[in-house]
């Protein structure tokens, strides 16, 4: 007689080889694998790597004054970073503020920090020369502050995109700042342009077209319609969502772009959204198999919702080849691949 | 008073050209340089209060006294090259294409820097035939602007006119190997994706990198697949082990020799999920027998037939 135990366990190989052989290990693997990256540096090999700032008294050139410091007598720490307690500060500094200026608070480390305002509960990425090198929430206000430290001395090219609660996403504002050793650079007043969305996207004369969207609380919202140049206001509630009905009565039968700005105070105004397109006219069915999604017009060649290195790899792949086999390819279908291909995946950047 | 009125009237007619156009300049625009003179020229954008994303510059020398030994990307606000800096030193030719994922609008108020550098030219001077070398943008260079449409800027475009002097420097200018000395820092760390997409490499697996160096620029990248060789290699780059096994070493050298190296390990990650697979399985495998225990006890303990056929052990745990 078989006990139950017996049972079990025969019944666990069993089903055990039969999910193996249902799952084999190749697909176990995704198709993008999570990167794992290690910077090969030793401190104390007398050989200065990767982060490191100094090595013994090997200081890599660097004094208490060239990192920012008035005087003094620089040293390096056991942890291959410096030892700045032998240098004496500069008196504090600070510079006036206003839209997309900079403070300088000498001399810690070298530094920026982002500050401004977005939508409620927003995500935001921060990236750095178009990578993501940070991910980070909005205030329930609208406000945010994001600090990016130990960066070498240079010029930087900063971008955020912001990530309302319904899933929609700004477009990238960047901020171009030369960094350097022992600054902390804070690029304030930032005013994130808002989110936007329309539905439908093809209407019947005298039909109404929703748009929302997302912007920090209190802004007034301006709609700009082309190519008729209507200008259309609303404004967000306090928890800075907008929306517009757009009675579509008064246009003729064509299609039409509209993109939103914000302002504040009467003083303060984003950059535009992107841009969206909707047609007005008698019914046309939409293909039964469309096109992967158009928010990124077609930036996006691998259409995982993002613009970013994989797609400029599968553009830069296709570069300069005279057969063409992949359709997404030619991005503004003009039946080449040029620079204007290049620079639309540009400006749909998602990072 | 009329030659005034004149002037004026032809300044508001050219003002609205000049005005809303981008500008490639170089720096500096005019020098003075003796043969063997090592020397860098600056290649930056003005543009003027628009939002611009790609660069095609093309630019000109005469390669009969100038040689151009190397360009260096570093610094530069260019993050994304589709087209890398190619030198023709034959044909007297510098060409490239670069793009700022999200745009670029010039400079903001406080910013310590012009931040507005494109690149850098490395000319050496070898003769001085001429008494002047003038390195220019050709007509072919564009800037477009950063609207999702990929419009053309109105571009200006300033020329560097460099005199050349005959007979021998007393201090030569050699301003690149001292940017070179200089440099002791490695390129930026970098981000390395595995990726298979039908639009390339027929769904292979590839990898993509890229990566900056602030201060001499990127020289190469070399990619180094489990025991094989350092090679030079591109993003995208094939895998060749298409089955994950192999460690993958990037290593990003920039013009003064500086390293810095990522490594990869797919066959870690393989064998990681590998084994949280069997101890995903053990433990579904071994819910479903106890629950089989248990529906099995519940209907023996509702049969009294079966309690007959039970054996010793079941009697013992009755009691």
């Amino acid at each position: 007689m078989i006990s139950w135990f017996q049972n079990f366990i025969i019944s666990l190989v069993i089903l055990g080889i039969a999910l193996i052989l249902i799952l084999p290990p190749e697909k176990v693997q995704a198709d993008t694998v999570t990167v794992l990256i290690q910077v090969m540096s030793v401190c104390g090999d007398s050989v200065i790597e990767g982060d490191e700032q100094c090595e013994g008294i090997d200081l890599n050139g660097q004094t208490c004054q060239s990192i920012g410091y008035q005087s003094g007598d620089l040293a390096c720490l056991g942890n291959c970073t410096f030892d700045t307690s032998g240098c004496v500060p500069f008196p504090s500094v600070t510079s006036p503020g206003g839209g997309g200026s900079h403070g300088y608070t000498p001399p810690l480390s070298a530094k920026v920090i982002l500050r401004g305002r977005a939508y409620p509960d927003a995500t935001l990425n921060i990236l750095k020369y178009g990578q993501v090198i940070a991910i980070s929430k909005v205030d329930s206000f609208g406000f945010f502050k994001e600090e990016i430290a130990d960066i070498f001395e240079g010029t930087y090219i900063f971008g955020i995109l912001a990530e309302d609660r319904e899933g929609r996403k700004s477009v990238v504002v960047t901020f171009p700042i030369s960094v350097l050793w022992g600054m902390t650079a804070v690029i304030d007043n930032i005013f994130i342009p808002p989110t936007i969305s329309l539905s439908p996207i093809q209407a019947e004369k005298g039909e109404e077209i929703d748009i929302s969207g997302e912007a920090f609380p209190g802004s007034d919202i301006q709609l700009f319609i082309s190519p008729q140049n209507l200008i259309k206001e609303t404004k967000t509630n306090s928890q800075g969502q907008w929306t517009y009905k757009l009675d579509t009565a008064l246009l003729e039968e064509e299609s039409y772009q509209v993109k939103a700005k914000a302002f504040f105070d009467e003083r303060e105004e984003t950059s535009f959204s992107q841009p969206f397109s909707f047609y007005i006219g008698p019914y046309v069915p939409l293909p039964l198999e469309p096109l992967p999604p158009a928010v990124c017009q077609g930036a996006d060649l691998n259409f995982d919702d993002k613009v970013n290195l994989v797609d400029f790899s599968i553009l830069l792949f296709w570069w300069g080849q005279e057969k063409i086999d992949y359709p997404y390819i030619d991005i503004n279908r003009d039946g080449k691949i040029d620079i204007i291909d290049f620079s639309i995946m540009m400006y749909w950047w998602t990072g | 008073m009329i030659r005034n009125l004149f002037f004026i009237i032809l300044l508001l007619l050219f003002l609205p050209l000049s005005s809303w156009a981008a500008i490639l300049y170089l720096e500096p625009a005019e020098g003075q340089y003796y043969r063997d003179d090592i020397f860098i020229v600056k290649i930056r954008i003005d543009t003027e209060g628009e939002c611009i994303n790609t660069i095609k510059a093309d630019l000109s020398f005469p390669q009969d006294v100038l040689e151009a030994i190397d360009f260096s990307q570093g610094d530069s606000i260019l993050a994304l090259w589709i087209s890398q800096p190619e030198i023709d030193q034959s044909a007297g030719l510098i060409s490239f294409i670069g793009g700022v994922p999200g745009g670029y609008c010039g400079r903001i108020p406080g910013d310590p820097g012009p931040s507005d550098l494109l690149g850098k030219i490395i000319f050496k001077v070898i003769g001085v035939k001429e008494n002047s070398a003038e390195v220019r943008f050709l007509d072919n260079s564009q800037v477009l602007l950063n609207d999702g449409l990929g419009t053309e800027a109105t571009l200006n475009t300033q020329r560097a006119v460099l005199t050349l002097l005959s007979g021998i420097s007393p201090n030569p200018k050699k301003e690149w190997q001292e940017e070179l000395t200089e440099d002791t820092i490695p390129p930026e760390t970098f981000e390395v994706e595995i990726v298979r997409d039908p639009g390339i490499f027929e769904g292979k697996y590839f990898i993509t990198f890229v990566t900056v160096d602030k201060q001499t620029g990127l020289d190469y990248f070399e990619v180094k697949e489990g025991e094989g060789d350092w090679q030079r290699e591109n993003s995208p780059y094939l895998l060749k082990d298409q089955n994950l096994q192999s460690k993958i070493l990037i290593k990003a050298t920039d013009k003064a020799g500086n390293k810095r190296i990522i490594e990869y390990t797919p066959v870690l990650e393989k064998k990681l999920s590998l084994y949280f697979f069997y101890l995903y399985s053990v433990i579904v495998l071994a819910l479903l027998g106890l629950i089989w225990w248990f529906i099995r006890r519940r209907i023996k303990r509702q049969t009294p037939e079966s309690m007959d056929t039970t054996t010793n052990s079941f009697s013992i745990d009755d009691s």
